[in-house]
Parts: structure tokens; C-alpha cells; sequence
């Protein structure tokens, strides 16, 4: 009754998971399969195949929602949809040359709203919901990545202007705030022993977060477990923004 | 076989209201479930909103801190401690210091003691902690001083022990309701005006329910939140947005 995550709340959901092939959106895809979910995972290259571990009994579409062709596609393939997770997001080395602040605003944030707005109908007659993947930057400052810092703010705000404006359609819309992950994306600080250990120490639980630790606190968020929850966020930091 | 099966948890104020909806929960999915209320007998709590069949019912005045320290549930490891019992004053009351100073007692100063009592039990379990706040830990509000001061009090006793208790791999995180319906909000959703009020003020439209905040302290208490600590966790369908 409370929707936990052994029930079977999920069975024969239709999910979206954008950047799903990898790290935390392909962690949420497989949560989403053992709960009896449908689920269709989008990854920027031409096929599913083309990632070295993606995960299976999912659906595939191609998309760089930089697009707003590709935006359209995405939405016109669905004709139902219970959840959607926005978790397709990049940051750069470069962001503070406009051309690439602007680009990564485009994919973190544009497209989040794009996305959001175009499959609101269908979620709205599902009852359904929106999981943001934000980040410590919706919270912190990351004085080397502008863009993805500015993106993940502006998420955070996203989520709770379209938390209040669909709340009677009876559409939630929350974000998760992942810490410091095990994912590709951080693999450079993993692999630096100097920067792993001076990031522990910011870290209460001393350890990098799994992918599966953030996949299982968006599944909750979905759930009815949460049907009173909407606009808000949920730090999986293992304490990070404690310090 | 339950989320929780195997597992011990217990749940101050669990005799009616929130507490006892998670209460409920925690033993739904397989625990063993002790809880803890005012009233001298579990045959006191007939007629009100709560349910206390399978649960283990103490009575305990968690303001009173020999009390607290002479509490003895039977346990020696413990996965999930739920502060969820408080008081609130109405009529101005919250402004006399001894009423500040007891509302204080019950809703901050024994959290603190119970957390410390049942230290070693949880790090056995590596258990975790939650409290019970509300939205007025974010907010001040204009009647009850001492209810507000007390509940922002526990967001950081939040913050504070889940930095101190994090190395014995006890997590600390709060939940914050929005008005729910049980008893000791009842001045609110039981007079028509103040409810539709508060309603058209609530982006999903109707005030919480005990089960809208059972299945979130469920969620933080379980594995799934395992990466989870020092967080507030805000449920009121949307107010606060």
C-alpha cells in the first residue's frame, strides 16, 4: 500500500529514462525492468549496441535533445507515459566560452523544459510523474563548470515552478541531487588518487555513491509512496552538503 | 517476505497519527515494531486514529529525561529509531516560557536523548535515525513559537549527528510534513473555513494523510536510502514549491 519498492506498483509502466544507457539512467532502467516497468531509454548514439554495457529488455531511441527535432521525435513516440526521468546532462572543460556555456544549458535545462511540456499531456492523463536528476551543483557552486553549475540550479527551480503549475493536473514533479557518483563522468577524479582522497574528506560516509544508491531514491519518488511529495529535492550525498 | 523482516524498529508517538501510520508500515513489511505513547494502556487509544495490533506498545513521556533514561524496549540492536512523538500549544500558550520550555523538552531535547540512548544499538544494526519534523523547521509561524523553534532545532540535530554518528554508519535524516490530518492538528482541519483554506493554499489540493508520510520514513529508514543522510526530506504536496 505504501508503494515500496518490492511491490509491484511499477508492473506494466511506461517509463522514459533520457540517458539511459549509462551510469545513473541505466541503474533507474534496470530498477524500473525488475519492478515489471516498460521502459525506453534514449543515448545520443546511433544504436543501443554502440555502449559497451547497456542494459537489456529496453527500448531505444536516438536522440541529441540539443534537437528540438529530436525533442518532437521522442514525444511522438510515446502515446502513453506514467514517468519520466531527465537525466541526460553533460558538462564541459570549456564552459566558460559562451558558444559551450550556452550548449550545455541547451542539453541540462532547454530540452529538460521542452521534453517536460511536450509529454505533459500524456502524463497528465496518466496521473504520472517527472524525476529530475540535478545535482549538488542545484545546490553548490562548482567554480570550474559555470554551465553545469547554472543548468542544475535552474533544474532545481524548474522543478518547483512545474511542481506548483501541474500539481492539479496530478502530474509530481521532483529532482534527485546526486553527490560525488561512481559513473563515467567522475571516472577522472576515481582515477586521481590525490583528488580521490581530498573529496572523501568531504564526504561523511567517506565513499563514493553507486549508480543503483541514486536509480533507487528516483523510483521512490515516483512511487505512491510519494503521492504527497511534489516541487522537491532529495540530496543522495552520502552527507556531502552537510560540510 | 518484507522490506523489513528480521528487522527491529521503534517508533516514539507511534500510538496515533503519523507515528503510528508508520508504525503500521514497518510492520506491513515485516518488522518487529515497538512503539511508544503517553496514555497508561494501548486499550486507551480506542476511538482515536490509531491502531496499535502487533505492535509493542511502552508508555513513554519522551520530554522526561528519567524516563528516557529508565526506558528499557528489550533490545540490544536497533535498525531504525523514528522520533515521531511531539507536543504543540495552542491559545498563545507557547509564549509562556514553562510551556516553551516543555514543548522544547518533548520536541528537541529528548529526539536528542533517545538518539543518544539508542546509539550503540543502531551502530550494531547500522541502523538509522528519523525525525519527525515539519515544515515549520523551515518556517517560523506566528502561534507557536516554541513548536517552530523546536522542529528547525531538529533540521540541524539532523545535520549535526549525521556528521557526528555517520563513522558508526548511522544515517540521520528528518521528514517535514505539511499539515496533516491527525489529532494534534485537529484545531485546523476540523473547523470547514480553516480547511478549505488551507487546501486552496496546497498545489495538490487536499492536506497530507498519516500514509503520505509512512511510506517516506519507510524509504529512508530501508537499503534504498543507504547513500541517503543528513537530509530533509519535505512533504507537503507542494506548499512549500
Amino acid at each position: 500500500m505504501n508503494g515500496l519498492n518490492g511491490s509491484s506498483w511499477a508492473r506494466g509502466l511506461t517509463v522514459l529514462i533520457t540517458g539511459g544507457t549509462q551510469g545513473i539512467g541505466k541503474a533507474v532502467a534496470e530498477q524500473f525492468l525488475r519492478l515489471g516497468a516498460k521502459v525506453t531509454v534514449t543515448g545520443t548514439r546511433s544504436h543501443l549496441d554502440c555502449y559497451a554495457d547497456p542494459p537489456s529488455d529496453v527500448a531505444y531511441i536516438q536522440a541529441d535533445l540539443t534537437w528540438p527535432e529530436a525533442r518532437a521525435e521522442i514525444a511522438a513516440h510515446f502515446d502513453r507515459l506514467d514517468v519520466l526521468v531527465n537525466n541526460a546532462g553533460r558538462g564541459s572543460a570549456r564552459e566558460y566560452e559562451q558558444e559551450e556555456f550556452e550548449s550545455v544549458i541547451d542539453t541540462n535545462l532547454n530540452a529538460v523544459m521542452d521534453l517536460s511540456v511536450r509529454l505533459h499531456p500524456l502524463l497528465k492523463a496518466a496521473k504520472g510523474s517527472i524525476v529530475n536528476v540535478g545535482s549538488l551543483a542545484s545546490f553548490l557552486a562548482l567554480k570550474e563548470t559555470p554551465a553545469y553549475t547554472a543548468s542544475k540550479a535552474g533544474l532545481l527551480g524548474l522543478t518547483r515552478a512545474l511542481g506548483d503549475k501541474w500539481a492539479t493536473d496530478g502530474v509530481r514533479v521532483n529532482l534527485v541531487a546526486p553527490g560525488f557518483i561512481a559513473t563515467r563522468m567522475t571516472e577522472g577524479a576515481r582515477q586521481n588518487p590525490e583528488r580521490e582522497k581530498r573529496l572523501m574528506k568531504a564526504i561523511p560516509m567517506q565513499r563514493w555513491g553507486a549508480p543503483d544508491e541514486v536509480a533507487q531514491a528516483i523510483v521512490f519518488l515516483a512511487s505512491p509512496a510519494a503521492s504527497y511529495i511534489t516541487g522537491q529535492s532529495l540530496a543522495i550525498d552520502g552527507g556531502l552538503m552537510l560540510r | 517476505m518484507g522490506q523489513f523482516t528480521g528487522k527491529t524498529v521503534l517508533v516514539t508517538g507511534g500510538s496515533t497519527g503519523i507515528g503510528n501510520a508508520a508504525a503500521r508500515g514497518f510492520l506491513r513489511e515485516g518488522a518487529r515494531v515497538i512503539v511508544t505513547g503517553t496514555r497508561a494502556d494501548p486499550a486507551d487509544y480506542a476511538g482515536t486514529d490509531g491502531e496499535l495490533a502487533g505492535l509493542e506498545y511502552h508508555r513513554l513521556d519522551q520530554g522526561d529525561l528519567d524516563a528516557v533514561a529508565a526506558f528499557d524496549p528489550g533490545i540490544d540492536r536497533l535498525d531504525a529509531l523514528v522520533v515521531s512523538g511531539a507536543k504543540v500549544a495552542y491559545k498563545r500558550a507557547e509564549f509562556l516560557p514553562e510551556t516553551f520550555a516543555d514543548v522544547l523538552a518533548t520536541n528537541l531535547t529528548g529526539p536528542m536523548a533517545l538518539a543518544m540512548k539508542f546509539r550503540g544499538a543502531l551502530a550494531k544494526a547500522k541502523g538509522s535515525i528519523i525525525f519527525v519534523g515539519s515544515v515549520a523547521s523551515f518556517k517560523g509561524t506566528i502561534g507557536q513559537p516554541a513548536y517552530s523553534a523546536s522542529k528547525g532545532g531538529l533540521l540541524t540535530l539532523t545535520r549535526s549527528l549525521a556528521q557526528a554518528l555517520g563513522g558508526e554508519g548511522i544515517r540521520v535524516n528528518l521528514v517535514a510534513p505539511g499539515l496533516v490530518r491527525s489529532k494534534m492538528t485537529a484545531i485546523t482541519w476540523e473547523h470547514p473555513d480553516r480547511l478549505a483554506a488551507t487546501e486552496r493554499q496546497v498545489p495538490l489540493g487536499r492536506i497530507g494523510e498519516p500514509d503520505d508520510i509512512a511510506g517516506p520514513i519507510l524509504f529512508l529508514a530501508s537499503d534504498a536510502a543507504r547513500y541517503v543522510t543528513g537530509t530533509s526530506l519535505i512533504i507537503d504536496g507542494g506548499l512549500s514549491a
